[in-house]
């Protein structure tokens, strides 16, 4: 069978003209995005597929229940054939993943393109970093070993002070009301199942926009020059994604993952601390009475994902004077501190 | 920068990620390696190479997600006769002949026993692996099922 025959099979069978399909290689890009910075907005999705990836292979092995899951990382990490390297891309890309969300969203924040008619995109954007944050904590629980298990603790606790909301929530993450044999199944539930559905009903939503507006100009910028989709931004995406996935690769290598003791119900740490992404509300509730704490990280995030309204009333507010700006980065540069502040204590 | 300049620096990295899995692959073997070294005293005596080789079967078909890793058992199967439990394997050797055993393995439990006749039907069941198992991985498996013993401590979770 001739390809022109197999060509012709497929298009009989699925009707979708030729010319939709080539549309979205053939379109024009404005030039501002031949800046390598902005190469980064795939990097998300890329790190994502390779999570989905590894994840897969580690549900293979991984057994979520109190009384095997840290002796199947344990079997994963040292005896299994490339078990170690596995894992190890897995720990390595969440973190990637989260640092390339987070960077693509401050790129958007500082220029801002959720200016309307993009507003939506921004709040489907900041919804997946919210989502990557409940990735990263679900994930880490799963280990079982020491630190992971009293993390779970702290941060499920945490969840019991949520204003309202906070009960129900910490009876759906645990269980029951304390950490139990039901917690592991569902942090492992959460992870593997309700976490990528909604992060794939995110992105697709977050995409569609993009492709559907357009990538946003850049403010004050009268270039109206172009160039394609493909292959010229597909070619510098690939070198990110190539030179990331080489560093990831090296990395695990040169560092394999470790795993601590055991996880024991009874014997508390001296140092309990969250992962490195957490520090800064990790600092925030240790500075202040939990209750303030939890009130303004709910106005943070809301801030966060309510943002462009928030950026255009400032502006109505005082006309070119840029106000939004100088307050989201005065809140992005605290959040630095407090996050240096706490990896540094 | 030119398309085609472009072109040649995925190309490279491309050729530098195939080169750089390349190299994990001798990274793992060399590692496993180191492993077995350390290992070796503390199995000497303990498993002999069936035994390990048992164990590898027992790990590469999953027996562990149901029965626990080394058997000890302890995941919950509700309403399962066993105690709401799938049964451990630390009393297999004192239960059936290696006969016997390849039969289940290859059979399968299709049917659990319900603790309370009027509950729901447990969830789990033990599949047939006939079209699986076979062969030396089955005596491997065997061996290392019928070398397993309760110890101290796991007596809670030996319950067959």
């Amino acid at each position: 069978m001739s390809a022109a025959a197999i060509r012709r099979w497929f298009a009989e069978r699925v009707p979708i003209p030729p010319e939709m399909l080539r549309k979205p290689l053939k379109e024009e890009l404005p030039t501002h995005l031949k800046t390598w910075l902005w190469a980064f907005g795939g990097t998300p999705l890329l790190f994502f597929f390779i999570q989905v990836a590894t994840g897969i292979l580690l549900t293979f092995y991984y057994v979520p229940y109190p009384l095997h899951a840290y002796e199947s990382v344990r079997q994963i990490t040292f005896s299994l054939r490339f078990g170690w390297f596995v894992r190890g891309i897995h720990q390595a890309a969440s973190q990637l993943m989260f640092v390339a969300v987070l960077m693509h969203m401050i790129r958007v924040f500082a220029t801002r393109a959720f200016r309307p008619p993009r507003e939506l995109t921004w709040v489907f954007g900041v919804s997946l970093f919210l989502v990557t944050m409940g990735f990263a904590f679900t994930g880490y629980s799963l280990v079982y070993d020491q630190l992971s298990y009293w993390a779970t603790t702290v941060g499920t606790n945490m969840i019991s002070e949520v204003p309202l909301l906070g009960r129900p929530l910490l009876y759906l993450m645990r269980g029951g009301p304390d950490v139990n044999p039901n917690t592991l199944s569902r942090l492992y539930d959460f992870h593997i199942g309700v976490m990528p559905t909604l992060f794939v009903m995110l992105i697709v939503a977050h995409i569609a926009l993009v492709r559907l507006h357009g990538v946003a100009p850049l403010e004050g910028d009268s270039d109206r020059k172009t160039y394609p989709f493909f292959p010229d931004h597909v070619l510098r995406e690939a070198a990110v994604g190539l030179v990331l996935l080489l560093a990831v690769v090296v990395y695990v290598v040169l560092s394999p993952p470790g795993l601590g003791t055991k996880a024991d119900p009874n014997l508390t740490p001296a140092h309990i601390r969250p992962e490195w992404y957490f520090f800064p509300s990790y600092r925030w509730l240790k500075m202040v009475p939990v209750q303030v704490g939890l009130w303004t990280s709910v106005v943070f995030v809301l801030s966060m994902l309510f943002w462009p309204w928030i950026d255009a009333g400032l502006e109505r507010l005082a006309p070119g004077k840029k106000l939004g700006v100088l307050i989201g980065t005065a809140g992005w540069l605290f959040t630095l501190c407090l996050l240096v502040w706490e990896a540094l204590s | 920068m030119t398309i085609r300049s472009q072109k040649y620096l995925v190309a490279a990295l491309s050729l530098a990620l195939l080169a750089a899995l390349g190299a994990v692959g001798s990274v793992d073997a060399k590692r496993r390696a180191e492993l077995m070294k350390t290992r070796a005293p503390l199995t000497a005596g303990a498993l002999n190479p069936q035994l390990e080789r048992g164990k590898l079967v027992f790990a590469k078909f999953g027996c562990n997600a149901c029965h626990g890793a080394g058997g000890v058992g302890g995941v919950k199967n509700i309403n399962a006769q066993t105690g709401g439990e799938v049964n451990g394997l630390l009393r297999v050797s004192e239960t059936y002949t290696r006969e016997e055993l390849v039969e289940r393995i290859r059979n399968g439990v299709p049917n659990v026993d319900k603790a309370d006749p009027t509950g729901p039907e447990p969830p789990l069941h033990m599949p047939p692996y006939k079209d699986l198992v076979g062969g030396q991985e089955m005596q491997d498996l065997v061996s290392y099922l019928m070398s397993l013993r309760p110890q101290a401590g796991e007596a809670k979770s030996e319950a067959w």
